[in-house]
């Protein structure tokens, strides 16, 4: 479960006001909003990267406002990706475990075990975001944000990593927070809350 | 239109002009030292004074280097990425020494270490002694040098997007490893460049060191030393000799930035 409770927060000059929601354990929780409407933002802060001035952030129940980002649980996938480049595709994906029958597993069942041993900076962007969601789920976290992880695949691929992807949460009961601006991405979430100048302006189950 | 451009012709011509004269400035009189001085340089290397001074700016400067580094890195990292209460006091702290005139740099660290101080007679309670020994040339080449450590290493900490670090902080690292195994191989030919310019910026520092310690001689105190006792024509070797080490981290530099050229994506 990702409950947020009455945040607030301060960015340089962007404020994020009484951001109040729940997502329930192993929703996919997606959230939309024009740019630069504190979406980027709210998923740092429940990551731990910004401190909110006011509010909690708790975490399959628990309340994780003063722990570091190692501790909260939470994994992320960033928009860009992020992916370290002075490791390979295999480096990467196993950063955050040593579980080394998890990692070939995940690569498998996202494809991408081909590029195990290549350099992240000779991949393309859409295999980049792919390693960059293999990472993040690598570890098994109870939660998992994630910053338009999708944008740069197309096509077959797309389908094949949104529908994998699904399944896998579905598996482990991940907790999802989706930013997207993209409808078919949106349309894997069960639950849809709207951001708009910092505020969340809507909540409400996307699909039953 | 015309005059308009011919005067564009003329500012264009101008501006070469003056950048080529700045340039012949600054090349022909190090091509005429290691030019002239080049005839002398098999006796120079031969000779046990100049390698004595060549080992003891090898092993100073490599010291003051590595105290740089180990000490300064710290201080780059935390510019580069805190903002702490007292911020603008450690940067101006750093930089000062930049602005000061070297041989009042050396003459305030004598103020610190000579014996006649607290700090200086508990050194030599301790049996270091820094007037007259490389510990002085250490402390004396790490004052003018540490600075740019400090510098360039806070600008290739912060060439790293502050985002890997968190990133994998979300991946079960804490604020150490993450930095250990990210942020520092990231920003590590940064470091070296910055260790590369310090070592140099040691190597070639004569003010302080003479206030300090004039002997054990480096290389650029011999070569003042020569100049003084036997004028231009025993200074020559030397000086190219100096010329010729400081060449060193030039193409070191240059290796590392074609380097990174090479790796950009």
């Amino acid at each position: 479960m990702i409950e947020c409770v009455h945040i607030g927060a301060r960015v340089g000059n962007f404020e994020i006001r009484d951001v109040d929601f729940v997502v329930p354990t192993a929703a996919h929780c997606v959230l939309t909003g024009p740019t630069a409407s504190g979406k980027t933002t709210l998923l740092e802060i429940i990551a731990g990267a910004v401190a909110p001035t006011t509010g909690n952030v708790r975490i399959a129940g628990l309340d994780v406002t003063a722990n570091a980002p190692e501790l909260r649980g939470v994994g992320l996938v960033p928009q860009h990706g992020y992916l370290f480049p002075h490791l390979s595709t295999q480096e990467n994906i196993s950063y955050g475990t040593r579980d080394a029958g998890t990692v070939s597993s995940i690569a498998k069942r996202f494809g991408i075990e081909h590029l195990m041993d290549r350099r992240v900076a000779a991949l393309s962007g859409g295999e980049r975001q792919i390693v960059a969601l293999c990472r993040a789920l690598a570890p098994q976290p109870r939660a998992l944000l994630l910053d338009e992880p999708f944008s740069a695949l197309d096509g077959q691929r797309r389908s094949v990593v949104l529908r994998e992807f699904a399944e896998l949460q579905a598996d482990w009961g991940i907790t999802v927070l989706h930013v997207t601006h993209d409808e078919t991405d949106a349309a894997l979430g069960t639950l849809r809350l709207a951001m708009a100048d910092g505020l969340v302006s809507s909540a409400g189950l996307a699909r039953t | 239109m015309r005059a308009a451009r011919n005067n564009i012709s003329v500012a264009h011509a101008t501006a070469w002009l003056l950048g080529a004269l700045l340039l012949l400035f600054l090349a022909v009189p190090i091509i005429l030292l290691v030019g002239l001085g080049a005839s002398g340089l098999g006796d120079a290397l031969r000779d046990p004074a100049t390698i004595g001074a060549l080992e003891t700016t090898f092993v100073t400067a490599t010291t003051a280097t590595l105290i740089a580094a180990v000490c300064g890195s710290p201080i780059a990292y935390a510019l580069s990425r805190s903002s702490f209460r007292g911020r603008s006091l450690v940067a101006a702290i750093v930089d000062l020494p930049l602005l000061i005139p070297h041989p009042v740099a050396g003459i305030a660290i004598l103020l610190l270490v000579s014996r006649d101080t607290t700090f200086g007679s508990a050194l030599l309670d301790m049996g270091l002694r820094v007037v007259g020994t490389p510990a002085g040339i250490v402390a004396a080449m790490l004052f003018v040098s540490a600075p740019l450590y400090i510098s360039a290493a806070r600008e290739a900490f912060a060439r790293v997007d502050k985002r890997f670090e968190f990133v994998a902080r979300t991946l079960g690292d804490t604020s150490w490893t993450a930095f250990r195994r990210v942020t520092f191989p990231l920003a590590r030919r940064g470091l070296a460049s910055a260790a590369i310019v310090t070592w140099a910026r040691a190597v070639s520092e004569f003010g302080a060191v003479v206030v300090l310690a004039y002997n054990p001689k480096v290389v650029s105190v011999l070569s003042y030393d020569r100049f003084t006792t036997g004028g231009l024509r025993d200074a020559l070797p030397i000086a190219a000799t100096l010329v010729l080490v400081s060449i060193v981290p030039l193409i070191a530099l240059r290796a590392l930035r074609y380097d990174r050229s090479s790796e950009a994506v």
